[in-house]
């Protein structure tokens, strides 16, 4: 806040300190942050041991199922549909993708790709019967959820579980990095993030004070980075699931915000007429986003079935379809479409999983866990809503 | 307007256009000439007939009957894009922005500049190009409102965006812009701005088609005055030698003067 402040002390009219500390908001997602901060400091308070480098490695491993429906839910919100399916998709996958290697004895590689193809699959089939069919994806994956479930149930079987056969697969949630690597992915997000700063700032020819703010970013997950990665070093090391979670939201980002694609799956979402008219074949960019939305459930299904060593009836129920439509709304990701990044839903997913682990380290009463989540996420849009009414009016 | 302009050759001109819709003749026999540096306003009354014109000569719809011709080559529209192709840029009343993105964004929304790896088109945006080019496009219309072509189209007001439409319009080499209603929302001050881009437009040599109803306007910008009436072209003037009620009157269909 200091350097916010002097920034501002340091221009020329007494307007732009405004205009400083609203671009900052702007940038680095500031009502999430906040909120994670409050959400840390309350359960450290509470549970004593919050913070220990166990948690924090299990609360990295915890979120990535949760991040991954968050992106699948963001891609889908941002070309203006919704897929209640994800839980459900990602609940099949696992099954499938567990069945193959337990039932058929399929090596662990050929399961890796059950998982994504099937999610695939899946998306395809559902974005088919929208666009074609003139569905709204409300409606359609409504249903998909319930059927998508009972196919679930169905390779499940009498037993209602497959435990998965032992294998790389089986250990990746629990698989670490050595502390080079993780420290390595770190440098090179925060090296990709000052790259778009820095280019972002000499692309529009700004003054030399908004690259300092512009730079906080990187900075700020530099240090995070680093000192998460020394500290969970002490449980054995930074979990791997969480740095190829990183990478993809990377992938993510760079397809949405500089391909072609991506910007046709923002035009489509933020007015399906006006791209439409210009030539945009907006049947196929929903499509592909259904199909990849897909892909991303099934490799939630995989980060579930190995947290929880197979798939069985509870796998992709529950909160998380909505724990992750909420972390991408949190996150910025507007419901009206075609507006947000993916790093906002991935931060909101931190959030959530953060809400999440400290109400279960607490012991409460599950009851009580899933309403203090939803006036979490109610509190969060509040908020949300508040500082995004004062952007507009300023 | 002088007599000279519209003594050059047309780069746009359509013969006989007609267009039936089921027993409904919505258009007959219209024939009409666009010219470089000339500005033709399309006056008539609701329902005269002038959006399906406008459609046919965009693409947008097919005529029954008539030929079309770009720089005396003969041409067929199947589709917007065809007609695009062939230098046809049109601007309808929705604009067609996607407010959600930025000015650059929706001026190349579709016809994107891409980064080429070994002189194959990548996916990748190139960024860079579209910025400049998109900046001097804006410079060169003259729109000087507009400061930050980064910012998206929902902060700009109603004028600015009319602008951008137009900017996007003749982006890539425009023959003819076809302006469909283009101050119809709009206040004084930012009308202003608009019809100074088509004076910019037509000292460029573009030929512009602007659908009006502001008759004002009409004299204001206009070079030829095109009056369509149930279907017909009923008759074309020279703005300068003709008065506002002539123009009524061939609007009204009551006994006018034909030029």
């Amino acid at each position: 806040m200091t350097a916010v402040a002097a920034l501002g002390a340091e221009s020329r009219f007494p307007q732009r300190k405004a205009n400083v500390l609203v671009a900052a908001m702007r940038l680095q997602q500031a009502p999430m942050i906040i909120a994670l901060v409050v959400v840390v400091v309350f359960f450290q308070l509470a549970t004593g041991f919050f913070l220990r480098p166990q948690n924090i490695s299990n609360l990295l491993v915890e979120t990535v199922p949760l991040a991954l429906i968050a992106i699948a839910s963001a891609i889908m919100i941002l070309m203006g549909e919704i897929d209640l399916s994800l839980g459900s998709v990602a609940g099949f996958t696992a099954a499938l993708g567990v069945a193959s290697m337990a039932h058929l004895g399929w090596s662990w590689e050929a399961g890796l790709l059950v998982f994504v193809v099937s999610g695939i699959a899946a998306g395809a089939l559902q974005g088919l019967i929208v666009v074609v069919g003139r569905i709204r994806s409300f409606v359609l994956t409504l249903a998909g959820y319930l059927v998508f479930y009972g196919v679930q149930l169905a390779l499940l079987g009498p037993s209602s579980r497959i435990p998965m056969p032992t294998s790389p697969l089986s250990n990746l949630a629990f698989a670490k990095l050595p502390l080079w690597a993780a420290l390595t992915v770190v440098a090179l997000l925060a090296a990709i993030l000052a790259y778009q700063a820095v280019s972002r700032w000499r692309h529009r020819a700004e003054r030399p004070s908004r690259l300092a703010l512009r730079l906080l970013v990187p900075v700020a997950a530099l240090v995070a980075g680093v000192c998460a990665a020394l500290y969970v070093e002490e449980s054995g090391g930074f979990p791997l699931q969480f740095a190829i979670l990183v990478i993809l939201i990377l992938v993510f980002s760079f397809v949405l915000s500089r391909t072609v694609g991506g910007r046709h799956l923002y035009a489509v979402g933020g007015n399906p007429r006006a791209a439409r008219e210009n030539g945009i074949r907006t049947g196929l960019v929903r499509w592909t986003g259904f199909l990849v939305a897909g892909g991303l459930a099934g490799l939630a299904g995989l980060a579930l079935a190995t947290y929880t060593s197979g798939a069985d009836s509870t796998t992709g129920t529950g909160s998380l379809l909505l724990s992750g439509i909420g972390a991408a709304v949190i996150g910025g990701i507007s419901l009206l479409g075609g507006r947000g990044s993916v790093w906002g839903a991935f931060c909101g997913a931190i959030l959530l999983a953060a809400v999440q682990n400290g109400l279960n380290l607490m012991a409460l009463a599950n009851y009580l866990i899933y309403i203090v989540q939803g006036l979490v996420v109610l509190g969060a849009l509040l908020l949300d809503a508040n500082i995004r009414r004062k952007l507009v009016t300023q | 307007m002088t007599e000279s302009i519209l003594d050059r050759p047309p780069v746009f001109e359509a013969r006989g256009i007609a267009k039936k819709f089921g027993g409904i003749t919505a258009l007959e026999e219209v024939t009409l000439a666009l010219r470089p540096g000339v500005v033709t306003a399309l006056v008539g009354d609701n329902g005269a007939g002038k959006s399906t014109f406008v459609k046919c000569i965009t693409g947008v719809i097919q005529p029954d009957a008539g030929v079309m011709q770009v720089d005396g080559e003969h041409v067929e529209f199947r589709d917007p894009r065809a007609a695009r192709r062939h230098g046809i840029q049109s601007v309808f009343q929705d604009l067609a922005l996607v407010e959600s993105l930025s000015i650059i964004e929706n001026m190349y929304l579709c016809s994107e500049l891409r980064i080429r790896a070994l002189g194959i088109p990548t996916p990748v945006l190139d960024r860079r190009r579209m910025e400049q080019r998109a900046r001097a496009s804006l410079q060169r219309l003259g729109t000087t409102t507009i400061q930050d072509i980064h910012a998206k189209v929902e902060s700009l007001s109603g004028g600015q965006r009319q602008s951008i439409a137009i900017a996007r319009a003749v982006l890539e080499e425009a023959k003819v812009v076809i302006l469909d209603e283009p101050t119809a929302a709009l206040g004084v001050e930012q009308s202003r701005q608009v019809l100074n881009l088509i004076g910019r437009l037509r000292e460029e040599g573009t030929a512009v088609m602007v659908i009006s109803h502001n008759l004002r306007e009409v004299f204001e910008v206009s070079d030829q005055v095109a009056v369509m009436r149930l279907g017909r072209l009923s008759a074309t003037y020279e703005t300068s030698s003709v008065t506002e009620e002539e123009v009524v009157a061939a609007i009204m269909g009551a006994e006018g003067v034909r030029s």
